[in-house]
């Protein structure tokens, strides 16, 4: 009898992965993440400035400089910044008729007694670009460093870092890798997005299975545990590739900006192990009690448009800790917090939001994991009973009031089904 | 022991009352006509014996005791609402479905392809179901109820929806299916196919056993108040006759209550009159059916 559960599931696999509808979901947010990234790195090229940037040195400091290296900068950076080049000027009078004339975005001066004072004053008409100012201050740093060894180089060179970690040493942070910051938390936008992709798709087949009349002929094959077994195993495969595609594409395009563009930081993601195996432990109790949800509306629910109109709703329970973030945020382990961390509906979301700034109690895991399991079973139950007393329902709705009483009294009351008496 | 037996059951949903007090058995081999009018609870029949409701009272025993998930794989069911699979192919359609009757995947493959050909499907195997006209689709519907070849076959509104042609076929296909020793049980409002097909009836109305058993038998008990005569030469008046028409090659005569047929028969010989026919016309199924209900025997 297992084997058709089996048979279910990979007919619903089937139905539901190979087809263009899923490789369009699947390409999609690695897609749209790009465009939004692409968008953002092409204003930011737009903003930049071009033009050279001239100096004047009134200490005679750097009458011999060292020009900075040819390749500075990553292949990336040196794709996305707009090369300045630096003109050495005598006089602040030509230096200004050029600044006047748009030959140069700005100016620098370096007043008589830099030597002692490092002051140095920027003159400019409207603000110079970053890529300007940047390539000026690593002009002064070569010059600044020029008789140094190459290890005191280096070291100037690195500046500081700051390490922020947890009393007991489970957590760190370190500074300048905010995406070991922010991957919890997208993560669990990445979970929100997964949710409503693989669920929807639950609820839909629930009520297309009502809706095109194969519902009758199913259930006189096998019994509803098994077809509701089956498809949720489906989603459940679905959603893995549909997450596995996604980390695989993250992960590649991370290792091509880390390996190919050099990208730091694309290399220093960091999770503790401790953190990502807490956030799946709450992650599968919290996905079976979704497609429970999902599946006992679409069980309940006249048709397909209602069902969507419905499982929007609790789809934004789901999210309700994304509208709360501030307070989290601020508040880690105040009581809204902890609250949301115990409610079932919404553990998964405000528990990635903990983990990305503080850590937790394990007496609040485990109830948190403890709390959603019985939830997620009580779910399944609940999706069993609604298919059971509403799968006969073509166009009409099950209410809930009846749902509850017919599941007291198996199919021994309940108003009229379609087709006949 | 019969493959389907059903004692006294009774269903109602909130203050509808579905079913009040049906009862009867299906035998071995035999199709079996379920009728009554809209609403009579056929089709809630059905369901209690598919095990889809429990009933609030009475026994269903179905191939020899409870409803069970292997002998789910012993019945062949096409319900009044039809359903398949809209956006996948004919032939994966039916093999999926096959495959949940507990075929294994190569056999229901073969099953498909030979049943596809019988029913003159094969060029749009590869179609989806909503490309099918609604025919196509029926016949499909038929093919997914007898492909992994059960013992008990229920059907629910055979014919709606096929031309003549196929309709011929399905019928011959049912006979087959009884030749073969299977059970079926018809439930349709087309009562000439009944006539036609049906071993034994069971006419339902309001939730009540109305009329059941064998259907010759209940013809005969409807019989009696006519005849069919025809003679060499033109028919004489005879006493006892109500209603005279012309009935085919012959004429159908209507006789007033009391008068027999033999007392027909008997003024006819009296009178020395040349028969090429007497017999007794036996009602159709349609104005027995039509007579039960308005007489709403119980």
């Amino acid at each position: 009898m297992m084997s058709k559960l089996w048979r279910v599931a990979a007919h619903e696999y089937r139905n539901h992965v190979l087809n263009r509808g899923f490789l369009v979901a699947i390409l999609s947010v690695p897609l749209f993440l790009g465009l939004m990234i692409g968008m953002g790195v092409m204003t930011d090229i737009m903003k930049q400035d071009g033009r050279p940037v001239g100096y004047v040195d009134q200490s005679g400091w750097l009458l011999e400089p060292v020009a900075l290296p040819a390749d500075g900068g990553s292949p990336l950076t040196r794709l996305l910044e707009r090369p300045v080049s630096l003109i050495p000027y005598g006089s602040r009078q030509v230096a200004q008729g050029d600044l006047e004339a748009g030959e140069i975005q700005a100016y620098y001066v370096l007043s008589e007694g830099y030597s002692e004072s490092r002051e140095v004053e920027l003159v400019y008409t409207r603000p110079p670009g970053e890529n300007a100012t940047e390539r000026f201050e690593a002009f002064l740093q070569v010059n600044l460093l020029a008789d140094q060894r190459p290890e005191i180089v280096h070291r100037a060179v690195s500046g500081s870092t700051l390490v922020v970690r947890t009393p007991d040493g489970s957590r760190e942070l370190v500074e300048g890798q905010v995406m070991s910051v922010l991957t919890p938390i997208l993560m669990s936008i990445t979970f929100m997005i997964l949710f409503m992709a693989t669920s929807f798709t639950l609820l839909q087949a629930v009520v297309q299975e009502k809706e095109n009349r194969t519902m009758e002929i199913l259930a006189t094959c096998m019994s509803p545990e098994q077809l509701i077994g089956g498809k949720v195993l489906a989603v459940v495969g679905m959603g893995l590739t549909m997450f596995v595609s996604w980390m695989a594409l993250i992960a590649l395009a991370l290792l091509f900006a880390g390996h190919v563009l050099r990208v730091e930081w694309a290399l220093q993601i960091r999770l503790a192990p401790s953190a990502l195996g807490a956030i799946a432990l709450v992650a599968i109790p919290s996905y079976v009690l979704y497609c429970g949800l999902m599946t006992a509306l679409g069980s309940t629910v006249a048709d397909a448009q209602e069902s969507q109109q419905l499982g929007g709703l609790i789809t934004l329970v789901f999210g309700l800790p994304f509208y709360g973030i501030i307070a989290l945020v601020e508040h880690p382990n105040g009581p809204l917090a902890i609250g949301l961390t115990l409610f079932p509906l919404t553990s998964l979301m405000a528990f990635s939001l903990r983990v990305a700034f503080s850590t937790w109690p394990m007496w609040q895991l485990a109830a948190s994991i403890g709390i959603l399991t019985v939830s997620a079973l009580g779910s399944v139950w609940l999706a069993a009973q609604a298919f059971r007393q509403g799968m006969l329902r073509y166009g009409q709705r099950l209410s809930w009031r009846e749902l509850f009483r017919s599941s007291a009294t198996p199919q021994s009351s309940g108003a009229p089904v379609v087709g006949g008496r | 022991m019969n493959p389907v037996e059903l004692a006294h059951i009774a269903k109602s949903f909130g203050t509808t009352q579905a079913v009040a007090d049906v009862s009867f058995a299906v035998e071995q081999g035999e199709i079996f006509g379920l009728l009554g009018p809209n609403g009579a609870g056929k089709t809630t029949t059905i369901r209690i014996m598919l095990d889809l409701f429990k009933p609030d009272r009475g026994t269903v025993s179905i191939l020899g005791g409870p409803m069970s998930e292997e002998k789910k794989e012993r019945i062949g069911y096409m319900p009044e609402e039809r359903g398949l699979y809209q956006d996948i192919s004919l032939e994966r359609c039916l093999t999926y479905l096959g495959r949940l009757k507990g075929l294994a995947a190569a056999e229901a493959k073969r099953r498909v392809s030979e049943y596809l050909a019988q029913f003159d499907l094969t060029p749009h195997r590869a179609k989806k179901v909503k490309e099918l006209s609604k025919g196509m689709q029926q016949k499909a519907q038929i093919i997914n109820t007898i492909l992994h070849d059960p013992e008990l076959v229920i059907i629910d509104e055979p014919f709606s929806a096929l031309d003549p042609v196929n309709t011929q076929m399905v019928k011959e296909l049912i006979r087959d299916l009884r030749a073969r020793g299977k059970t079926i049980i018809m439930s349709t409002h087309q009562m000439h196919q009944v006539e036609e097909l049906c071993d034994r009836i069971l006419l339902i109305d309001d939730g009540y056993n109305v009329l059941y058993g064998d259907l010759d038998q209940i013809r005969r008990q409807y019989s009696g108040n006519q005849v069919l005569v025809r003679a060499v030469s033109e028919l004489p008046r005879v006493p006892g006759v109500e209603q005279v028409m012309q009935h085919n090659d012959a004429i159908k005569w209507t006789l007033s209550p009391g008068t027999t047929p033999q007392m027909v028969l008997k003024a006819l010989m009296a009178q020395d009159v040349a028969l090429e026919r007497f017999e007794i016309a036996l009602p159709t199924v349609e104005e027995i059916f039509i007579k039960a209900v308005q007489e709403g025997a119980r």
